[in-house]
């Protein structure tokens, strides 16, 4: 494990105080960061001088944009000109890393500052208003306890180390937390911010018992709402859908500007519901509410990286984030691909073996 | 109109349900070819439109479901979008519904030539998340209910009889069928009905009911306008907005198919967030929320229904409905308009009048 630096015990203030320090010493043109609105609430910033600077809150437990979706807008055009701090979770790292793939993002020029994650609570948490305290007792979690209340996504989450950061802010022994470094280019910058203190680095226990308690958890949030078996099971739990497309706006890996199933071509012409109408005896409207759910599964399963954003955002409280999981997971299994590992492994979806699924057939 | 209309008073069950059997009677007679309503969905846990030509479906039909899914606007304009390719519908919605019907066919979004628009008197919905949620999951809603949703408490509209029938109920009062015209009577015979009952006790009945809503929504959309007015407020008032558009999306009136705020967030390089960043030491991502709303209130605010869908569907419990209704009623009355209530009179938006904004008084906006 390479170099890292004791940063303390009090989260998340020794954090603040950290990335406070990479910003100084780290010649970055802006820092991309969780922090304060106007109103009391919790977003994405870009910032970049101290003074005037909005409260940062790194790594503030919950997800109001998928960071990923943000940097794509951001970088579509074209790289960075100056290096930006970036401070995100693993998934959104990950999420990240499957957009580039796609060619709608650029890294360059970003140096990411990732955690072993503890997870993040409902963005309706936010809204109905933050206790500060939960904030202190959330940041306990490396002691494998599972924190109440934090979304399904997360309490199953079992990929909380991130592959491709930096910087990686991770527990260490003794309930220290220490920043350490994930590439050559972390290692320097905390050479720099960090230049007396002491070593420490990634508690293995603690990661053991971190995943020891998602494994449990995993079981558990995909044994109920998520055990969907069968057509009748989808249109009973997608039933309520509003076909808002929700899900599919605040998915990292969606981003196509017109969905398919936005488009003319998916709108029902009356000369094919009569038909329909006559063989059915009802149609719903608007219809294609499975369709959309599992065209959708079909499109991006495979780059999945299980961030709950789908179900945060959804209006009516489908387990979409859980029923994505699992059905991502099992097609990812297949293809031995884990979304977002490295920006180098080919997607499967545009890498062809002629000897892929022979029991398919020829 | 001048002179009062007359009305078919229903036997059996009390309410909206009453609709039912007479719906499935003018499907049976064959004068009409389906009828768009609410169904119960598989999971029994919420309503969809569905477009029925079988009756046996509407066993599982609830005409007024006590919480708004997918507006019947959306679900008609989902249909007829293209066309209505010659098929009669029965088409039973809330007013407020109806009237953004009414606006999507202004805007060449629905097609209403075989459409028979039937209304009732709406006591307003729960709002959808709480109800998706089952906190609060009634099986109907009543006239005194008081945890309707906020946009429903201040709805002066809620008894508008925009339909071509329109059913009156409530509060003691039969449940009367009133044929407003000519395509309403005809689905009225097609019913087994005739359009013989005084109704004056309904009329009475709505005009206090819409009196009291119209003090409230002059209160309470007053007392939003003082806490919102000016950037700063407003911003407050927007803060825990994610940008997300959902409110957009589920808006019965915003039928772009791809929104142009939704290609703006895309058109800004990684360099010029930096340099705005760097100009005025931070910048909140994503962009542009302000712009959006204010954007979407330049496109919609004269057809705004105020039907609350955006609101429902907001994961972020921004208060925008009443946002948007606070300042659709003043735009729309600077054109002596009220979204969705006169099929004849054209969208403000498309018709242009030299001195339009000069009344009166001296400038209107």
């Amino acid at each position: 494990m390479a170099r890292g630096a004791d940063i303390g015990t009090e989260m998340p203030k020794a954090l603040r105080e950290a990335v406070q320090r990479l910003m100084e010493t780290g010649g970055f043109e802006g820092t991309f960061t969780l922090a304060r609105t106007p109103g009391g609430g919790v977003d994405y910033f870009l910032s970049t001088k101290e003074e005037g600077a909005p409260e940062l809150l790194p790594l503030h437990p919950v997800m109001p944009n998928h960071a990923g979706r943000l940097l794509r807008e951001m970088t579509l055009g074209g790289a960075m000109r100056g290096k930006v701090l970036v401070i995100t979770r693993p998934c959104e790292l990950r999420g990240f890393v499957e957009i580039v793939k796609r060619l709608q993002g650029c890294l360059d020029n970003l140096v990411f500052l990732s955690v072993v994650c503890g997870g993040v609570f409902p963005l309706s948490m936010v809204s109905a208003g933050w206790d500060g305290k939960r904030t202190e007792e959330y940041w306990a979690y490396p002691d494998g306890r599972p924190v109440q209340g934090l979304r399904p996504a997360c309490q199953g989450c079992t990929e909380f180390i991130p592959y491709t950061a930096d910087l990686v802010v991770a527990p260490s022994a003794n309930g220290h937390w220490a920043l350490t470094a994930g590439s050559e280019e972390g290692g320097r910058l905390i050479e720099r911010a960090f230049p007396s203190a002491p070593a420490a680095e990634m508690d293995p226990k603690a990661l053991e018992a971190m995943a020891v308690a998602r494994k449990a958890g995993r079981e558990e949030v995909l044994s109920h709402e998520a055990d969907v078996k069968g057509l009748s099971d989808l249109v009973k739990v997608f039933g309520r859908c509003i076909g808002c497309h929700a899900c599919s706006k605040a998915c990292p890996i969606c981003y196509c500007t017109l969905c398919t199933f936005e488009s003319s071509r998916m709108e029902d012409r009356m000369e094919q519901s009569k038909g329909q109408l006559e063989v059915k005896g009802g149609i719903r409207a608007p219809a294609g509410t499975v369709l959309f759910h599992i065209g959708r599964m079909g499109h991006m399963a495979v780059s999945c990286v299980a961030c709950g954003c789908c179900q945060d955002v959804c209006p009516v409280g489908i387990p979409v984030s859980l029923l994505f999981k699992k059905v991502g997971e099992a097609v990812q299994a297949r293809f031995e691909y884990v979304p977002g590992r490295d920006v180098k492994e080919a997607l499967p979806i545009n890498t062809f073996q002629p000897m892929e699924f022979k029991e398919m057939g020829e | 109109m001048s002179e009062a209309p007359r009305g078919a008073t229903i036997q059996g069950e009390e309410g909206p349900r009453a609709l039912v059997p007479l719906l499935a009677r003018a499907l049976e007679k064959g004068t009409s070819d389906a009828v768009l309503l609410p169904l119960r969905t598989p999971g029994q846990d919420s309503y969809a439109f569905v477009l029925v030509k079988d009756p046996r479906l509407l066993r599982q039909a609830d005409p007024l479901p006590p919480v708004q899914t997918v507006t019947g606007g959306r679900a008609l304009s989902s249909l007829t979008r293209h066309g209505g390719g010659g098929v009669r519908i029965l088409a039973v919605m809330r007013p407020c519904e109806a009237r953004g019907a009414i606006e999507l066919s202004k805007l060449g979004q629905v097609d209403l030539k075989d459409v028979t628009l039937i209304t009732m008197d709406c006591p307003g919905t729960v709002p959808l998340q709480r109800f998706a949620r089952g906190d609060l999951r009634p099986s109907a809603v009543g006239f005194a209910d008081q945890d309707i949703r906020p946009i429903c408490q201040v709805c002066d509209l809620s008894c508008a009889a925009v339909g071509d029938l329109h059913l009156g109920w409530g509060e003691g009062l039969a449940p009367i069928l009133i044929p407003m015209d000519e395509r309403g009577a005809e689905a009225l015979l097609a019913m087994g009905l005739r359009a013989e009952s005084d109704t004056s006790e309904w009329r009475t009945t709505v005009s206090s009911r819409s009196q009291e809503r119209r003090e409230r929504r002059e209160e309470r959309l007053g007392q939003l306008r003082v806490a919102s007015s000016g950037l700063d407020n407003l911003m407050v008032r927007l803060d825990s907005c994610i940008n997300c558009h959902n409110c957009m999306r589920a808006c019965p009136i915003c039928y772009c198919r791809v929104c142009a705020f939704d290609i703006r967030r895309q058109e800004r390089s990684a360099n010029e967030v930096l340099d705005l960043a760097k100009a005025r030491g931070s910048m909140r991502l994503p962009m542009d929320t302000l712009m959006f709303h204010l954007g979407r209130m330049n496109h919609m605010s004269l057809n705004c229904v105020s039907c609350g869908a955006c609101e429902d569907a907001c994961p972020a419990g921004v208060p925008i409905a009443q946002l948007f209704a606070m300042v659709s009623d003043r735009t729309q009355s600077a054109f002596k308009y009220r979204a969705g209530m006169d099929r004849q009179q054209r969208s403000p938006l498309i018709t242009f009048l030299e001195k339009e904004l000069e009344g009166e008084d001296g400038q209107r906006c």
